[in-house]
């Protein structure tokens, strides 16, 4: 038996460690290409419709009335351009309700301004909790809009109390930055229509709207961002969204509908309390609440997300304020995990409590923390002498070129299935990103993953700012 | 192993790239394929409106509908749309003259099921035996969505079918889409009489037999109303009772005041909800006393229906009210002497 030296001990732990960052990667990259493989199987299934006539012709007549929920806290920017596109959505039967969250700004004032708003009475149930509410507004001119004026509490608070003054069956949260296209309703309300009982929410995909022309909150045409770090995050929401999404919706796991752009059936929302307070993640923690509540009442339901509906956002063009979400993101991520770590692995939760909380746990609990570690440790005990070249490849591979074939892959699914980047070189220019980012930027947003663990282990609260510079005129 | 990791991930990230790059140039012909489409679609829509207006003979666009019959498809499905009556018709025997129709017909059998389904919708304005024929095979299409399109367009071309036979399989089908009320609602002028043994059988699935109840309301047939009454006092499922009280404030006879007085004293709060909203709607006074008692309701859904139908009895619903309060008042009043002694 040989003798057990501190070199021996070092040496021993260290090939422990880099098996875990090797396997982790392997174990990411794989869950990755197997989102791929699905997300192409469910695009090629589906069936976008492109004609807008036809659309409305086969689900107008029976489309259920939508109640829009656009909480704004400092939106004064964009918020009347933003409610005027909201209000000229095509479809046939919703409301639009603002909740001005105690806004700092003139939020409120442009409102009352833009649309001609007066104060009026509504009655509304107190279905969930939220701050009180301060005065509604209507007008005439507008009877499809709502004002909710109200102490600032949160974005879920103030989604609350859209849910509140509510009238439809059905909600949408939309952020009030955010462009919805004039057919994402029509195209979102597609699972309501074909499983109307089942269907529980749809989530649609979020673009970045940087680089567009719009014109009084519709978006005119499309164009790339001008900046590397909003074409990174095109290709980044093009991944989340066209790979990741739609492969876990196929498989009935999908563990998050984004906040920008979310329909749910009001009834079970009400049923699990509405958005939680508390929580920077509140759309995960919404759609975890109704996994849990739905998974233990025994029901049968689905939760959806549709690619075809189009929601543009605003993204952040500056390292320092997308760092600052990219943390915030991540701290929800853990927040929501570890509430309902109970869920993870159990089989009353089916592959909610398997596949979909395995995934948070591989990518966002385990994963940054254990990449970061190999940036650190690989190419020292490589330079060091302490590891081979094979290792050192490995691990190149599943950190910088394994990238390459997801984030590719990714626009493959969009050029194949939805062609939404209408000009050649905006597709070539993608191309280059997708392989670009995985060289700094990938690595970059790591580490501001890992800030976000280490504020979440240190329980530090808060959103940050996000500084609007309004979206671009035609 | 590591090695393979390594030439896998090198494998596969030039494979995306290539394939990429092959889907770059293909756009690239792409576009300028589409590019003409649109011309031929723009010079295609000029001919159709000058024949419309009378200006183009039928032989030339007739001709040039056949050329490209998937663009003449298209363009006819938005055309369709913008017309109405007569001109409509005249459309419509344009595209079976050119070959659209026939050409749609086959695309009932197509293997795509958005080209099917496609095919199902757009039929609906075209009335030949052949199309009817059609529609009526698509009814048996494996996918339930175009099957459901078959039917939808046969009632709307006015093909009189039994509702069961519409439907097919979807008839028992616990979760079908909500399409079923589109087909249900367009057959309900055409027979009433079937839609009311619909939703008295009990068989049935509930959203059929509301379906059915609806579709009678929205099309004013009496028969929703003996329906409704019937059901009323002796379905024992919350949401047909929900749907009678909703039917008959909709249907609008003010002999049905009696069934609403029965389903305003429900034990569920859905229907009582329901039942005061109908009440006030069809401005029943008799029953004022009922709804003013309603405002003290356990459910906050019954108070507010009961505080908006009180507005619209208007005079009886606010003296009813007043009443109320006076008379609450009143006992307060005689009662507060005694309280009084009882606390001290």
């Amino acid at each position: 038996m040989p003798e057990l030296t501190p070199d021996l001990v070092v040496a021993a732990t260290l090939q422990v460690v880099l098996f875990v960052v090797i396997a982790t990667g392997l174990f990411q990259n794989g869950l990755y290409a197997v989102q791929l493989a699905i997300a192409l199987v469910e695009l090629a299934s589906q069936r976008p419709e492109r004609r807008a006539s036809l659309l409305w012709r086969r689900y107008a007549e029976v489309s259920p009335p939508i109640s829009l929920l656009v909480p704004a806290y400092n939106e004064e920017l964009s918020i009347v351009d933003s409610l005027r596109s909201m209000l000229a959505l095509n479809y046939p039967d919703f409301e639009v309700i603002a909740i001005n969250d105690g806004s700092k700004d003139g939020t409120l004032a442009k409102m009352i301004e833009g649309f001609g708003l007066e104060p009026i009475i509504r009655d509304y149930q107190d279905a969930v909790a939220h701050a009180p509410i301060r005065g509604l507004y209507g007008s005439a001119q507008h009877p499809r809009l709502l004002v909710i004026d109200k102490e600032n509490g949160g974005k879920a608070d103030a989604l609350n109390a859209g849910i509140n003054c509510a009238r439809a069956p059905l909600f949408c949260g939309v952020d009030a930055d955010s462009i919805l296209e004039r057919d994402a309703l029509l195209r979102a309300v597609q699972p309501f229509i074909d499983e109307p009982s089942r269907t529980v929410a749809v989530g649609g995909t979020i673009r970045i709207a940087n680089g567009c022309r719009i014109e009084r909150g519709r978006v005119l045409s499309f164009g790339l961002p001008r900046t590397m770090l909003g074409l990174f995050q095109t290709v980044e929401y093009l991944r989340a969204f066209l790979m990741a999404r739609l492969a876990w919706s196929r498989l009935r796991t999908l563990t998050i509908i984004s906040g920008a752009f979310g329909i749910f059936k009001r009834q079970p929302v009400v049923e699990v309390g509405g958005y939680s307070h508390g929580t920077v993640g509140e759309d995960f923690e919404l759609v975890m609440k109704l996994h849990r509540h739905l998974r233990e009442r025994g029901d049968d339901y689905v939760i959806r997300f549709i690619p075809e509906p189009v929601c543009w956002t605003e993204a952040p063009e500056s390292w320092r304020v997308l760092g600052r979400q990219r943390s915030r993101w991540q701290r929800g991520a853990l927040e929501t995990f570890f509430r309902h770590a109970g869920m993870f692995g159990r089989p009353r939760y089916g592959r909610v409590g398997t596949l979909g909380l395995g995934h948070v746990f591989i990518v966002d609990v385990i994963g940054p923390p254990i990449e970061v570690l190999g940036y650190i440790l690989v190419p020292l005990l490589w330079m060091l002498g302490l590891l081979s070249v094979d290792y050192l490849l490995a691990y190149l591979a599943l950190t910088f070129v394994f990238g390459i074939f997801i984030s590719v892959g990714s626009l493959i699914l969009e050029e194949i299935e939805l062609q939404r980047v209408p000009r050649v070189i905006d597709l070539v220019i993608l191309t280059l990103i997708a392989v670009v980012e995985n060289f700094g930027y990938r690595q970059v947003s790591n580490l501001w993953r890992l800030r976000g663990v280490w504020q979440y282990l240190t329980g530090q609260q808060g959103w940050g700012t996000m500084t609007r510079v309004g979206f671009r005129r035609a | 192993m590591l090695k393979a990791i390594w030439t896998v991930s090198l494998a596969l990230a030039a494979l995306s790239l290539a394939v990429m790059g092959f889907l770059v140039i293909a756009r690239g012909f792409s576009e300028s394929r589409r590019a003409k489409v649109a011309a031929r679609r723009d010079a295609l829509l000029a001919s159709v409106i000058g024949w419309m207006a009378g200006e183009t003979s039928d032989e030339h666009v007739t001709g040039e509908l056949a050329r490209d019959l998937d663009l003449s498809i298209d363009l006819l499905g938005e055309l369709f749309e913008m017309v109405r009556g007569v001109e409509q018709g005249r459309l419509a025997g344009l595209a079976e003259s050119a070959g659209v129709a026939g050409h749609l017909r086959a695309g009932l059998s197509r293997r795509s099921v958005a080209e099917r389904l496609t095919a199902a919708e757009t039929l609906a304005w075209f009335t030949s035996p052949e199309t009817v024929a059609a529609l009526d095979r698509a009814l048996a299409d494996p996918d339930p969505e175009v099957a459901l399109a078959a039917a939808s367009s046969l009632a709307q071309i006015g093909a009189d079918r039994p509702v069961r036979q519409l439907l097919g399989p979807r008839f028992d089908r616990s979760d079908p889409s909500r399409r079923l009320e589109m087909v249900i609602a367009r057959v309900a002028r055409r027979r009433p009489g079937e839609l009311a043994e619909l939703a008295l059988d009990a068989a049935r699935t509930s959203r059929l037999r509301i379906a059915a109840l609806d579709a009678l309301a929205q099309a004013g047939a009496p028969e929703g109303i003996i329906a409704a009454e019937t059901l009323a006092a002796q379905d024992p499922s919350v949401d047909i009772r929900v749907a009678c009280a909703r039917v008959l404030g909709l249907l609008g006879h003010p002999g049905v005041a009696p069934t609403l007085a029965a389903l305003i004293g429900d034990a569920h709060w859905a229907v009582r909800a329901k039942a005061v909203e109908s009440a006030g709607r069809l401005a029943l006074t008799e029953l004022a006393e009922s709804i003013v008692a309603l405002l003290s309701d356990e459910n906050w859904w019954v108070r507010h229906r009961a505080a908006e139908a009180i507005e619209r009895l208007r005079e009886a619903g606010l003296a009813t009210l007043k009443d109320l309060i006076e008379r609450h008042q009143a006992v307060s009043v005689s009662k507060a002497p005694a309280d009084r002694a009882a606390r001290a």
